[in-house]
């Protein structure tokens, strides 16, 4: 029921961004989702991958220097209208379940969008949301994105 | 504006000795801070023992070389009290500074240690012009550092009209130095740049009427001097000092600008090969060492500064026959001035150790902008450390940049590198980058 993320620590230089992409396609990587989160100082940019490039990805960014880890989050399907983003939302809010970041896929299922939630609690977090009527994409549904 | 030069000296029976009687002078008070020490200190006393010196051997100058040296270590070892040659009855003050690995160093003052460290700022205002008519400016933090009080109790000996201002709060130090009508400063050399460029950049220069400035707690260079002198129009005299040693004054400028005399009727200065530890001649470039010899609190015999220098043996136009000593050229360790805060790569070390995944490969990174030192410390990210949220990743910053701050007592910018950016060498780790040049030749 989750899916997995890769993050990874840049250095806020210019070219640091460009880098890593080059990275990852010289692997062959997909990007499937991705994040920035900045600041003045630094960069943490977090992103999306299929299952058969999850290790690879790692062993690579590590291999070339960058802190990096994967976690596991949720993936909500989210339909598309007006308000169905805080419906979602609420629900979290209303449990007390606080969101630590979120970020949309590039790619939409079956006329929803899918979006990533990063919350204090994961488990209970999706639970409450399946339990609500929400249905959360799986890592094997994720690999099926893309090219 | 700046001075004629006119040499004014403060007390010329002992800056204008004739040398061999300063000899006997220097000898006869050696042998009595030696029979203090060796009587007081246990420390001192087990080194002598284990030398075979006793204090009866030492009966002149030239049986300095005799005696054991002491370093910045002792201090924290025996800290507080251990290197009291009196009881604490008897002190009257305690100053310090940082140590090396975050322990401080402190030192102990009688009623007569007092007085000999005033006695030594008052020369060295003197010497730079200064008597009852000035009005003299300091902005040295005042408190546990030596150079507020320092030049608090000199400037006050020579009848003076002291502005007590502490550091910091630029603002405030021009609007009292434009309206009370300051004429001499005393500050670290940067932050006079400081002042002296923002006066000038806010069009005020007209109304100062500073005609000296003594400077120091820092390194700095003759185009500093000139930057600084070109900007005030008056004369920027240096000024050396260290805590163990008594604090500002050890060693200060006269108007002739050419090498600080040391007040050698109260500390005995030597150079010598930091390798070797054997004493150089005159004139040879070497680690500075001094050996205080009218101080009863905490007397400090060949006590090595880790500063490199060099002595200046040819007399002075100024009258004085005390030695000059050149400005410093480098460390023999690692240790750095950053806004006259003396820092350590080892303290920074100790910073860091006890917290979570924190690898212990760091740099520090110095530069001056705009006049202030500015200190960065690159700390490599481990794995531990890493997470996807912003907020755990500032969390530990912000609880290195407070630890520096309150270990080192300085505001460091921290950042965090990926694993294995830094530099590797074999051996002895470089730690330090610094930008400033301040390094004179």
């Amino acid at each position: 029921m989750f899916v997995h993320q890769v993050s990874v620590y840049l250095t806020n230089q210019n070219g640091a961004l460009c880098k890593l992409t080059g990275l990852l396609k010289e692997h062959n990587v997909d990007i499937l989702a991705l994040m920035i989160a900045d600041t003045t100082e630094f960069g943490i940019v977090r992103f999306i991958v299929k299952n058969e490039d999850i290790h690879p990805c790692l062993d690579m960014l590590k291999e070339a220097g960058y802190s990096a880890r994967k976690n596991h989050v949720v993936c909500v399907k989210i339909p598309n209208e007006p308000g169905g983003l805080h419906r979602a939302l609420q629900l979290l809010e209303n449990a007390g379940n606080s969101i630590e970041y979120l970020y949309s896929f590039n790619y939409s299922n079956d006329n929803n969008a899918l979006i990533i939630f990063r919350l204090a609690d994961r488990d209970a977090g999706a639970k409450l949301l399946i339990d609500n009527g929400f249905t959360v994409a799986t890592q094997e549904e994720i690999d099926g994105l893309g090219a | 504006m700046k001075q004629p030069k006119i040499h004014r000296i403060y007390n010329p029976v002992m800056e204008c000795m004739e040398r061999t009687k300063l000899r006997e002078l220097q000898g006869k008070r050696l042998r009595e801070t030696v029979e203090l020490e060796y009587a007081n200190v246990p420390l001192y006393r087990e080194r002598m023992d284990a030398m075979g010196v006793k204090p009866e051997d030492i009966n002149s100058v030239d049986d300095l070389k005799k005696l054991p040296f002491m370093e910045k270590t002792d201090l924290r070892d025996q800290f507080p009290y251990g290197l009291l040659a009196q009881k604490l009855t008897d002190i009257v003050r305690i100053q310090g500074s940082s140590g090396t690995t975050g322990k401080p160093i402190v030192t102990g003052y009688t009623e007569n240690d007092i007085e000999v460290w005033t006695e030594m700022v008052a020369r060295a205002l003197t010497a730079a012009g200064g008597n009852e008519d000035d009005v003299i400016q300091i902005c040295y933090g005042y408190g546990l550092f030596t150079g507020g009080l320092g030049a608090h109790q000199g400037a006050q000996r020579i009848g003076a009209t002291v502005i007590p201002m502490s550091a910091g709060n630029t603002e405030r130090q021009m609007m009292m130095m434009t309206e009370l009508g300051a004429t001499m400063l005393c500050c670290t050399p940067s932050y006079a740049t400081y002042l002296a460029e923002t006066l000038r950049d806010r069009g005020l220069l007209d109304k100062v009427k500073l005609k000296a400035g003594i400077f120091g707690a820092e390194p700095w260079t003759e185009e500093m001097r000139e930057h600084l002198e070109s900007i005030l129009d008056f004369d920027a005299c240096d000024i050396y000092g260290l805590t163990e040693i008594g604090g500002p004054g050890v060693a200060f400028e006269c108007l002739e600008k050419k090498g600080m005399h040391v007040n050698e009727d109260h500390v005995i200065v030597e150079i010598i090969n930091p390798e070797t530890g054997e004493p150089l001649p005159y004139g040879e470039s070497g680690e500075l060492v001094f050996t205080t010899i009218t101080k009863t609190g905490m007397p400090m015999l060949r006590y090595r500064t880790h500063d490199i220098t060099r002595l200046i043996a040819e007399p002075c136009p100024c009258g004085r026959t005390l030695i000059r000593m050149s400005r410093l050229t480098g460390r023999t360790d690692d240790m750095l001035v950053i806004r006259g805060v003396n820092v350590f790569p080892s303290q920074i070390e100790a910073c860091l150790v006890g917290l979570e995944g924190v690898a212990p490969f760091y740099m520090l990174i110095v530069d001056r902008v705009n006049s202030t030192d500015k200190l960065e410390v690159q700390i490599e990210m481990s794995e531990e450390m890493f997470t996807d949220k912003v907020s755990e990743i500032e969390t530990l910053r912000n609880t290195i940049a407070e630890r520096i701050k309150s270990i080192v007592g300085i505001a460091a910018k921290v950042t965090l590198v990926p694993p294995k950016s830094l530099p590797r060498s074999e051996g002895k780790a470089k730690r330090i980058i610094d930008n400033r040049n301040l390094r004179n030749n």
